[in-house]
């Protein structure tokens, strides 16, 4: 009897929510397409499942590591900006020129252009900007780490719409490193600010950029943007962009979550049955790479013993196993071969296990112990810890390092930890080996000219390159001196690049089209396929958001399950109470 | 009524928390500063970072003032004691806003979540547990025992990755993620409500499934005992009905039931953790993971402190509820 009652409840329980799940799903979609009118082009889109908040958009507030940057540019206009080609394409200045001795730029800058409050944009616009991020910014992580202003002499501006920019040394990427990076920011708002990494006021997200922003919701982890009517390079193809945190990025983009989002290969992979799914790739420029500890350990400070272990690693098939050819195996002078700076002429490690273990054996490690591992001259077992962050396609990596050493006779002891424990155990010195992944940028200055500090390595001819290459104006001489650069670093392997990770994305066919990977990336390197001229010369495909809410509602309708799992919960109790009616 | 309210017990017990909550303020001072990788870290970003970041040592240097970091640690310590009074946890080193605007907006999401879920799985815990107990060695006690404890057995984000797949994907009856529809425009309160409640439905069937075999094997095992008491086979000699009886039985019981919820709270927290993480439900488990990896202090102790003095809340309450029901528990 009382069986029956505690089930009986249980059982209107699961029939209530049955029925009522689909309720609550067909009622929210029946409001959103009441409330939405028949012209309001809307987009969503998804970025990453690790975190969908990247910090209020604006210029000194944006969060320094992941898409915030990304963000903020869709409210904020820098000079030029890079376009699907990769060359600079004028936003706030029309045309420009260089002076002969590369000290001196010219901006020419558009006449009738207002900030979203309607506030005229002039040259004592830019000028502010440069001064406020030099002097104010500077302190800040987002100034020190994205605003390279170090080069910059003085701004000043000849007329209204004309701005010189002296720099205090030839410098060659500064399109693409300062006059296509910095956001320039609205001179009324921001001169009476005067903590500019707390300031979050509405205001702070008012900028010249295609959108304008409605909302950030940093608890929800949403970004809900208006297309700017009268921005200068045309209206926008949509009218609201929005940017929602998703769990899962296929699930989303199957059920019409979200219209876009950017994936990993394997997600991909999960999308082929979708027709309606533009699939695009480009390239990364994110490397994994096996990092030694140089100046420390003096068993790898030997040249030849760190060419031995990159003859015993084969980077293709570590790439297959770990990115499943969503990526290009590592190049020995470190610049990925997609590169317009690659060098193909430098010395490569090809996979050859008997080389390293000549090479060993020639420096004195040709004792083996019983257990396979080679023995130092002293007796010591031939070993080596190898630190590496535990998320899995670095444990994936460690792991294939650790069996492609030990068949050379190299002992590895695998030491995983997070992001942080891991940087400051290699920050302190404290490591052999370590597995190492992160963006590296596109130009030569920011992917090669830390290299000495990031590997410990110290090679006075590289030092001379860096710094000349930096300053050298014409394109085909730095060319030479970056493939030298390249050639060194194969020579010397101060580090042994293992694979470069591609990017994807996938978008909703039937409503946009016309995403685009930036050659050379977007903010001085960020490849992304969220580059906002996207949204100007795109392609809006969908109908009007209403009929597009039909077509999600029938594709995925709820009211087609419930029949099915409230005859199941039916048969269910059928059972039960015949089976009670027996004992 | 009040002479079963025994006020020694209440100070006592209150003292004993109030320390206990000092203890937890300072084991979250210094715990993370022995970690490796050090605040500044986050501020920087580092080289695994998506870009490495340049900054010279003054800038550092500037830094490590702005944050008072270069502060000795015992004055860092005084400092945050006299500012976690006034509930000032300073600012996020990650979100540079105070931590108290951070947490004030994820904190309702996971009271609701993890309060429906307490409930939820208490009250079916309990349900099942007694009648699983007065159906004792029968097949339906076989079959709750062996059924339930699969629950806890699997491990939380696998649960919900199911949940997500079968009812969020294949049948397309629940959101699988987040707390509400952004910018979904409500015509009125209720479409909020439901809203919100359809957000709501799988991450907490989620978590009470997780959670509920706790509760239901210590009723069952509690009711159990009880039922060999002489005054069960009194009630049932007497005739009273079957629910009458277990009311009693319940009633009995519900002591150590009392106190087995309110210790479950600490438990929950990690649990609420996963399934937060997993259906990305804004609350304070995904924002402590996330303080976590970025070594956000300010934010991992105030996060820390503000829900080990809701647990430590409960438990006192619990405590004192206890004492309440049952006379001795306060005479130790």
């Amino acid at each position: 009897m009382k069986v029956e009652k505690v089930f009986s409840v249980l059982l209107s329980f699961f029939i209530i929510s049955s029925v009522f799940g689909p309720l609550f799903l067909s009622s929210a979609a029946a409001t959103a397409e009441n409330t939405v009118e028949e012209s309001n082009r809307v987009f969503k889109a998804t970025w990453g499942a690790s975190g969908g908040d990247w910090g209020f958009p604006s210029p000194l507030t944006f969060y320094p590591r992941g898409p915030g940057y990304v963000m903020t540019s869709f409210c904020f206009d820098s000079l030029v900006w890079p376009d699907e080609t990769g060359n600079f394409t004028g936003l706030l200045a029309s045309s420009w020129e260089n002076s002969p001795d590369g000290l001196t730029w010219t901006f020419y800058l558009r006449e009738n252009v207002t900030w979203h409050d309607g506030e005229p944009f002039t040259a004592d616009d830019v000028i502010f900007t440069y001064d406020y991020i030099q002097g104010k910014a500077a302190i800040s992580p987002i100034g020190a780490g994205w605003y390279n202003t170090a080069v910059i002499e003085s701004v000043e501006a000849p007329d209204k719409y004309t701005v010189r920019i002296k720099l205090n040394r030839p410098y060659a990427p500064f399109m693409q490193q300062v006059a296509a990076v910095i956001p320039i920011m609205p001179e009324h708002i921001w001169k009476d600010v005067s903590d500019p990494t707390k300031y979050m006021d509405d205001k702070a997200a008012i900028g010249t950029g295609p959108f304008i922003l409605e909302d950030y919701n940093k608890d929800q982890q949403s970004y809900k943007y208006s297309a700017n009517e009268n921005y200068f390079l045309g209206k926008p193809v949509i009218d609201t962009l929005i940017f929602v945190k998703s769990t899962d990025p296929v699930i989303s983009l199957k059920v019409g979550d979200a219209d876009e989002a950017s994936l990993t290969l394997d997600q991909v992979q999960a999308l082929k049955d979708s027709e309606n799914m533009k699939v695009i790739q480009g390239p990364g420029y994110w490397v994994y790479r096996l990092r030694f500890n140089i100046p420390a350990n003096s068993i790898l400070e030997n040249t030849e013993i760190r060419k031995a272990i990159y003859h015993s690693l084969d980077c293709e098939e570590i790439q297959n196993k770990v990115l499943h050819g969503g990526g290009v195996a590592g190049s020995a002078g470190y610049v990925p071969p997609y590169s317009g700076w690659y060098n193909s002429d430098v010395t490569q490690y090809a996979y050859d296990p008997e080389a390293a273990g000549k090479i060993l054996d020639e420096a004195g490690y040709d004792e083996v112990g019983s257990d396979g591992i080679r023995l130092t001259p002293d007796g010591e077992k031939l070993e080596f810890q190898l630190l590496y962050t535990s998320d899995q396609q670095n444990q994936r990596i460690a792991e294939l390092v650790q069996s492609y050493l030990k068949n050379v006779g190299i002992g590895v002891v695998l030491k995983p930890g997070d992001t942080k424990t891991v940087d400051g155990l290699v920050n302190a010195g404290n490591f052999d080996l370590a597995i190492y992944s992160h963006g590296t940028s596109t130009d030569p200055e920011r992917m090669l000219n830390s290299f000495p500090v990031s590997t410990g390595w110290n090679n006075t001819e590289f030092a001379s390159l860096a710094n000349q290459q930096m300053s050298t104006l014409d394109e085909g001489e730095r060319k030479e001196l970056v493939d030298r650069m390249q050639v060194l670093i194969a020579e010397n392997v101060p580090t042994i690049p293992l694979l470069y990770r591609n990017v994807y994305s996938a978008c909703n066919q039937d409503k946009f089209d016309g995403f685009f990977y930036t050659p050379g990336g977007v903010g001085g390197g960020v490849p992304t396929e969220y580059n906002k001229l996207v949204f100007i010369y795109g392609e809006w495909k969908g109908q009007s958001t209403a009929s597009e809410k039909n077509n999600t509602a029938s594709t995925n309708s709820p009211s087609m399950n419930a029949p099915g799992i409230l005859t199941a919960v039916m048969a269910f109790a059928v059972v039960l109470m015949l089976y009670r009616q027996k004992r | 009524m009040s002479d079963r309210v025994q006020w020694g017990h209440v100070l006592s017990r209150g003292l004993e928390y109030a320390l206990t909550f000092f203890l937890i303020l300072t084991v979250n001072f210094f715990l993370p500063r022995f970690m490796p990788g050090g605040p500044l870290l986050s501020v920087l970003g580092s080289q695994s970072a998506d870009l490495p970041v340049v900054i010279d040592d003054e800038t550092k240097s500037r830094l490590m003032d702005y944050y008072h970091l270069n502060d000795p640690l015992h004055l860092q310590f005084v400092h945050y004691l006299i500012d976690a009074a006034h509930l000032d946890f300073g600012y996020s080193i990650f979100y540079n806003v105070p931590v108290v605007d951070v947490i004030s907006g994820r904190l309702p999401w996971t009271l609701l979540l993890m309060g429906t879920a307490l409930l939820l799985s208490t009250v079916l815990g309990i349900l099942l547990g007694l009648e699983s107990s007065w159906n004792r060695e029968k097949r339906l006690d076989n079959l709750l025992l062996i059924v339930i404890p699969l629950f806890r057995s699997v491990p939380v984000f696998f649960l919900g990755s199911i949940f997500i797949f079968l009812f969020g994907y294949r049948l397309g009856l629940f959101p699988v993620s987040g707390a509400l529809t952004p910018y979904m425009d409500y015509q009125d309160f209720s479409s909020m409500v439901k809203d919100v409640a359809s957000h709501l439905v799988l991450p907490l069937a989620c978590l009470s499934a997780f959670e509920m075999p706790g509760t239901y094997l210590l009723v069952r095992n509690v009711c159990s005992q009880q039922l060999e008491r002489p005054y069960v086979l009194m009630d049932i000699a007497r005739g009273l009905k079957d629910r009458h009886v277990k009311r009693h039985i319940l009633l009995n019981s519900i002591g150590p039931v009392v106190n087995q919820v309110a210790a479950m709270l600490g438990f929950m927290v990690g649990g609420t953790l996963f399934v937060e993480t997993v259906f990305s439900y804004p609350g304070m488990g995904l924002l402590v993971y996330n303080a976590f990896i970025e070594r956000d202090y300010p934010v991992l102790q105030g996060a820390f402190v503000f829900m080990s003095l809701f647990v430590l809340t409960c438990n006192y309450a619990a405590d004192i509820v206890c004492s309440y029901i049952d006379g001795r528990a306060g005479q130790e």
